[in-house]
């Protein structure tokens, strides 16, 4: 069958209709063109996000895996891992010592790993950049980088050359000559020597209890119950540590995020175009009638139709994603670095894919927007041509009651096309949950990033002058005179001053001093606890502790911190101290314990009165810290030693005072053994990076309110075209301009308070689920009053202002009768 | 021996609304020869727009057979019976005749276009210099008076060359003198080209113009008219 | 990569390849489908209206092939209908002329016998009657003939109405004077026309001619022009005896002539040709009569064209 060659008529007629209904095409343009720019953004961004946030995590792991267990496995464990379908490599790596010191150098302090070659090979191979050599074979072999050589005291050497090394292990510490066997450089930690498996067999560790596992799994989004079912199967001990990664432990949550914003998008187009092409086509029901008592076939009035479509949705399409690209391209290092991801040598690229996964989506939500729509012109029967419009409506007669009258009328039009309506409150709650949504979201991300300094100081210098072994090592690095010159400065409230000096805990059987030390070596394995005994009775000062003088003030925040606080006046007396203490569960008997210690060759007694996690004041001492009263380490020593200086402003966030502050601390002498932590800084960095994501989340629901707005405009418009010759009645039997004004602004008030309504039951369960699925720090779910208001104030005016607006736009200054008289 | 291009036979169009059945043509028996002029008359309601509906393939009879020049409409489908509108008839109704998006000219040789038929463009140049329409040619059909608009329709009904024009009270709109011009050259170019023209109306003047009147009331055919057909 | 985009023109190919061979099957297909109706045609058979199949090009061609069809047959039938019409035509001449040269025979013939001068010169009269009644015979013959073969050239020119009313008027009033018949005449003398002054003139004044035939002495003749959106409107009222309206679609047709008057001077063919005349200039008349109370013509003409 040869086909009639009939076709440019149609098109001709498409783009004729499309020209001369240029508004609602317009606008049908418009949103196509901004969901295919969204669609093709949100995926973009979303995926490079994805993208940057694996390799990110690969380069601080110094590997690419997904899950690692610590603490050792049993070969069962290893096989079941190798076993398991979604399990793509395994690595494993045990600690091997540390080194202790070089010909070089007498303090070098690095660890010593070992890694098996899935580690070296498969798993590590994304995070290393440079290698020379090869992994070590033989038990003097060393694999080395630039940094760890420095660490050593000699970056000089390369492969093949020699080198002593002190090093300690589980068997002691010892001294050996190695050659070095490969140099390698990358991401991760780079103070790390590997050493071979000859090595390592001999140096006492073993995988039973030190071994680490690090696992690659096939995919990189896996559910969560996936991650549970490998932990399950793996039978862990309590001792064992089961530890996904952050990516792949939030890459599908993410994909979701994205699919399910991306939906949304689809979901308020799909609603718009639907909406568009439904009205359009009811609207034409006589012109549909007329094309085809002419001899048009419904193919052809199918092919008509479509054609439109395709003329609006290909240009939409094709510049709406060009324009993301464009966007993408310029914008997505910009975004990724809002979002908190380094985009250095991230190679960001445009993805083709993608291009036709937002092609296709947007071009399927088009579709499916069409389906109905075309269904209707189709079932338009000739004869319709010939029908002449209907006469207005008679509608339920209305019951006159004073002042709820016209709220009935605009709840009556309202139900007079449910569908209609829906799809508008639809599109506006859609609009309307998803700024709520981001809002929730963007607001409480902020919550979660910004750690409150301790005890909210705007300012904080601490003295890092301390080491761990020599007692004396520490230094007067914050002067009394540095102090004058920062109280004297413009705008400085407050000046809280932290003192201390090093005291040594002599060791006692059965005492406080001997629990510390047990304590210490229970967390550092490889010590003999016999020989750091021994070491701790004759030297006790290597091991020495700090007095910690703090002043009323600061006494009353930790006090308030503790589970139990103590009595002041003790405190204040010099009866009790606080100790500081890092690990995780309070060793009981701590408490109530007398504590006697040694400062300049006197020996003094205090007891334990409670026991603090808060790690502010802690130095590098391996002795314990103990917090006292100002008053009672005055009374030991006339001068000791500013640890912290904790400073308030006037003003928070006084720009110029800090200006003149961190000039201070830079001219200081001791400038590199003081850190700061400021306030204001910290307020700086986050507030942007928030700023922005707001800017972007804000951004994105606005683009898609407009969508929602444009529905609603489209359809208060075509309805109010629709009704004009109502209209027109009402004003001829004597209803004023005002009145009908107050009619229009009803209903819109209505299509608002509805939405809004929507948005908050259905858009607050929406908010809370995704808000849940993020939370992983356990913030409390809190709305964002401000912006929501503020959004809905915007919607209700929209709302109110379109329908009195387009009304005002048709009727003009027209006669009644002129008005009456119209018919199409 | 005249050939008969429209015949029906008890034609039948019941419509249901609710629990009502409206009989808008109960057993129609109606013919119409080659080139005849034929006015239907009768009150509205009486049927007379459904019967033209009929015959133009616009709407399917509940029962009866409709045949027009010797196809039967009843056996076509949707499809079919666009073709047979496209090729066959040419309609004036009597308003909303025009496709808005398109100008005068387009609007004339929209069915052939829809047919891919070669458009005659002096018989279209012709017919608009007749109609003193040429230079209203690229107007939009909203920038011409309604008398105006049905003359378009017009010349688009004759610009297929159809073997009927049917017109369902194509002067409804228009003032007296107006209408019977309308008619007056619809009669004079339907016999020009040797069309059969149908017209509906409600006006007894614009009918006494027709060959023959049929007058149908309550969905029939009340009296055979003044049946004196003119001889060239 | 490579396999891909081997894969992809592959089928790229296949597809082009059986899209080609399609196209051919459906060419020949056509083509077999014209040839056919062509043969038929060619044997003079009417094809017959089918059912339109599809929206196709055979589908098209062939509506069009079926038209030509028709055309032909039509085109048959109106010749021999002419080629009766021309018969009809020659029976009607002869026996229009048989009566009055009977007459002119007779009279002749009683002429020879009579020897009375006035007797004679009373049949010379009648004689003259009879030539006259002759001479208008073959006149309207000529006009007609020349009508009917189209040797009669429409000349239009824009020129103002009322004077083509002045000729026609002109050429009635003598005897509508006779008649004591007045003639009330009522138009816009700025009304210009593209119309053929001389022809126009000639079916006013057959359409007068008629009026004051039928109308009674002291009746009246009212004639107006009107221009209408699309036609200039002549209407010519008479206070005749009115025609019966079974006989008002008849009145147009050649030789028609009403039962009652054949006692009258005419042939017949005055309203016919006055039809034909404004036919041509693609104008049309109609006419209203009520029996008894007088007889409206209404002569349209095109404002343009």
């Amino acid at each position: 069958m040869l086909a009639n060659n009939n076709q440019a008529i149609i098109n001709k007629l498409a783009k004729n209709s499309v020209r001369t209904n240029k508004k609602q095409y317009a606008i049908l343009f418009v949103t196509i063109l901004l969901s295919a720019l969204m669609l093709f953004c949100v995926f973009t961004i979303g995926m490079a996000y994805l993208d940057a946030s694996r390799l990110q995590n690969t380069r601080l792991n110094g590997a690419e895996y997904d899950i690692a267990t610590m603490n050792g496995f049993t070969s069962e464990q290893l096989h079941t891992l190798q076993q398991n379908d979604a399990v793509q490599s395994v690595g494993m790596e045990s600690y091997a010592g540390s080194i202790k010191g070089s010909e070089f150098d007498d303090t070098v302090d690095v660890g010593l790993l070992w890694r098996d070659d899935v580690f070296w090979d498969t798993l590590m191979a994304p995070a290393r950049t440079a290698l020379k050599g090869h992994y070590p074979q033989h038990k003097n072999e060393l694999m080395v980088t630039k940094a760890l050589l420095k660490a050593c005291g000699n970056e000089n050497l390369s492969v093949g050359d020699r080198l002593t090394l002190t090093y300690e292990n589980n068997t002691g510490i010892h001294t050996d000559d190695f050659v070095i066997s490969g140099l390698w450089d990358g991401y991760g930690d780079t103070t790390v020597g590997f050493v071979s498996k000859a090595f390592y067999d001999e140096t006492g560790y073993d995988l039973k209890n030190d071994g680490i596992l690090c696992i690659k799994l096939n995919h990189n989004y896996v559910l969560p119950t996936t991650l549970q079912t490998i932990e399950k199967s793996l039978d862990f001990s309590d001792r064992q540590i089961f530890a996904p990664t952050s990516y792949i432990e939030n890459s599908l949550k993410l994909l979701f995020g994205i699919c399910g914003l991306a939906l949304v998008i689809c979901l308020s187009a799909y609603l718009l175009i639907y909406n568009i092409l439904y009205l359009s086509v009811s609207g034409k029901i006589r012109y549909y009638g007329l094309l085809q008592s002419l001899g048009m076939t419904k193919k052809q009035l199918v092919r008509f139709i479509t054609k439109q479509m395709l003329l609006i949705g290909v240009s939409g399409i094709a510049i709406g994603n060009l324009l993301g690209i464009v966007l993408c391209m310029t914008c997505v290092p910009y975004v990724l670095g809002v979002f908190g991801i380094s985009t250095e040598n991230t190679a960001l690229q445009f993805n083709p894919l993608i291009l036709m996964v937002s092609i296709v989506v947007t071009g399927l939500s088009i579709l499916l927007g069409m389906r109905k729509p075309i269904q209707i012109a189709t079932r338009v029967t000739p004869v319709e041509a010939t029908k002449h419009r209907a006469a207005i409506s008679k509608g339920k007669g209305y019951k006159k009651k004073k002042g709820a009258f016209f709220w009935r009328m605009a709840f009556d039009q309202l139900g007079k096309d449910k569908k209609k309506t829906l799809v508008v409150l639809l599109s506006l709650a859609t609009s309307l949950s998803v700024f709520y949504c981001l809002t929730t979201i963007i607001s409480s991300q902020g919550e979660r990033t910004v750690l409150p300094n301790y005890w909210n100081a705007d300012f904080v210098i601490q003295n890092q002058t301390q080491t761990t072994e020599d007692i004396n090592s520490l230094q007067p690095a914050i002067t009394d005179t540095f102090v004058k010159d920062i109280e004297g400065l413009d705008g400085i409230k407050d000046v809280h001053l932290v003192e201390g000096v090093p005291i040594v805990l002599p060791y006692v059987s059965d005492g406080f001093s001997e629990m510390w030390i047990r304590n210490y070596i229970d967390r550092t394995p490889y010590l003999s606890a016999e020989e750091v005994i021994a070491d701790y009775r004759a030297n006790p000062s290597a091991y020495y502790g700090m007095l910690i003088g703090i002043d009323d003030e600061q006494f009353e925040y930790v006090n308030q911190s503790l589970n139990h606080p103590v009595d002041k006046q003790d405190f204040l007396d010099g009866k009790i101290c606080l100790v500081q203490y890092e690990g995780s569960e309070i060793p009981a008997e701590y408490l109530n314990q007398t504590v006697p210690f040694n400062f300049q060759g006197t020996s003094y007694e205090i007891t334990v009165g409670a026991v603090s996690y808060d790690t502010q004041y802690s130095g590098r001492d391996i002795g314990a810290s103990l917090i006292v009263s100002q008053a009672y380490l005055d009374s030991l020593t006339a001068a000791p030693t500013t640890l912290d200086m904790y400073i308030y402003y006037d003003k928070t966030y006084d720009e110029a005072l800090e200006k003149k502050l961190t000039a201070l601390v830079d001219n200081s002498p001791y400038s590199n053994d003081l850190y700061t932590e400021s306030q204001y800084e910290n307020m700086k960095t986050i507030q942007e990076s928030q700023g922005n994501m707001m800017a972007i989340g804000t951004t994105i629901a606005l683009l898609l309110l407009l969508v929602g707005v444009l529905n609603y405009a489209n359809t208060i418009a075509s309805s109010i075209q629709n009704r004009k010759r109502t209209f027109a009645v009402m004003e001829g039997i004597g209803m004023s301009r005002k009145q009908l004004q107050q009619l229009l602004m009803r209903e819109g008030v209505l299509y608002a308070a509805f939405s809004v309504l929507m948005t908050l039951t259905i858009g607050t369960a929406i908010t809370y689920a995704c808000f849940q699925s993020m939370n992983y720090m356990a913030v409390p779910f809190k709305i964002p009053v401000l912006p929501l208001i503020g959004a809905m104030i915007l919607v209700l005016l929209i709302c109110t202002l379109t329908p009195v607006l387009s009304y005002k736009k048709l009727a003009g200054n027209r006669a009644i009768v002129e008005r009456l008289r119209d018919y199409e | 021996m005249k050939k008969m291009i429209v015949q029906t036979q008890a034609l039948k169009k019941y419509y249901h609304t609710g629990n009502q059945t409206v009989k808008a043509l109960d057993g129609v028996d109606f013919e119409v020869a080659e080139r005849e002029f034929v006015s239907i008359i009768g009150k509205s309601g009486s049927g007379k727009s459904t019967l033209l509906h009929m015959i133009g393939g616009l709407d399917t009879p509940s029962s009866g057979t409709v045949v027009v020049d010797g196809v039967n409409l009843e056996a076509l489908n949707s499809e079919q019976l666009a073709l047979f509108r496209r090729r066959k008839v040419g309609f004036v109704f009597q308003q909303y005749n025009l496709i808005p998006d398109l100008n005068v000219y387009d609007n004339i040789t929209f069915p052939l276009e829809l047919d891919g038929a070669p458009i005659d463009r002096d018989f279209i140049q012709e017919l608009l210099d007749t109609l003193q329409l040429s230079d209203k040619r690229d107007m939009l059909p909203a920038m011409l008076s309604g008398g105006e608009q049905q003359r378009v329709a017009i010349i688009r009904a004759l610009a297929t060359k159809p073997a009927i024009i049917l017109a369902d009270e194509p002067t409804g709109n228009l003032d007296v003198s107006t209408s019977h011009d309308v008619i007056g050259l619809l009669k004079i170019l339907s016999r020009k080209y040797q069309q059969t023209l149908i017209v509906i109306t409600h006006d007894s003047d614009i009918a006494q113009m027709a060959d023959r009147i049929v007058q149908i009331e309550d969905g029939k055919i009340l009296a055979k008219g003044s049946d004196c057909h003119v001889s060239e | 990569m490579i396999m891909i985009i081997f894969f992809a023109s592959v089928c790229i190919a296949g597809f082009a390849l059986w899209k080609c061979a399609c196209l051919k099957h459906d060419v020949y297909e056509y083509t077999a489908q014209l040839d056919a109706a062509i043969d038929r045609m060619l044997k003079n058979d009417a094809l017959q209206p089918i059912p339109y199949e599809k929206d196709d090009l055979w589908g098209k061609i062939f509506d069009r092939l079926v038209r030509l069809s028709q055309l032909y047959t039509h085109k048959n039938l109106e010749l021999s209908e002419e080629k009766h019409r021309l018969k009809e035509l020659v029976s009607d001449i002869s026996h229009q002329t048989k009566t009055p040269i009977a007459n002119i025979k007779l009279y002749l013939e009683m002429m020879e016998d009579e020897r009375d001068v006035d007797r004679n010169q009373d049949y010379l009269k009648k004689m003259n009657g009879q030539v006259d009644k002759l001479d208008f015979l073959l006149q309207s013959m000529v006009k007609m003939s020349r009508l009917e073969t189209g040797t009669i050239r429409i000349q239009k020119q824009h020129v103002p109405l009322a004077d083509t009313l002045a000729m026609a008027i002109g050429q009635v009033v003598a005897q509508a004077d006779q008649k004591n018949i007045q003639i009330h005449v009522q138009y816009d003398e700025q009304l210009r026309l593209n119309h053929d002054k001389k022809w126009t003139a000639e079916a006013i004044f057959n359409i007068l001619d008629n009026a004051v035939k039928y109308t009674n002495a002291g009746g009246n003749i009212h004639v107006v022009v009107c221009r209408q959106e699309l036609f200039t409107k002549i209407s010519i009222a008479d206070t005749g005896k009115g025609i019966a309206p079974e006989r008002q679609a008849t009145i147009f047709t050649r030789f028609y002539r009403e039962p009652e008057v054949h006692d009258e001077e005419g042939i017949g063919i005055g309203l016919y040709l006055a039809r034909e005349i404004i036919t041509l200039q693609n104008g049309y008349i109609e006419v209203q009569s009520q029996v008894g109370r007088g007889s409206t013509f209404m002569i349209y003409l095109p404002n343009q064209g």
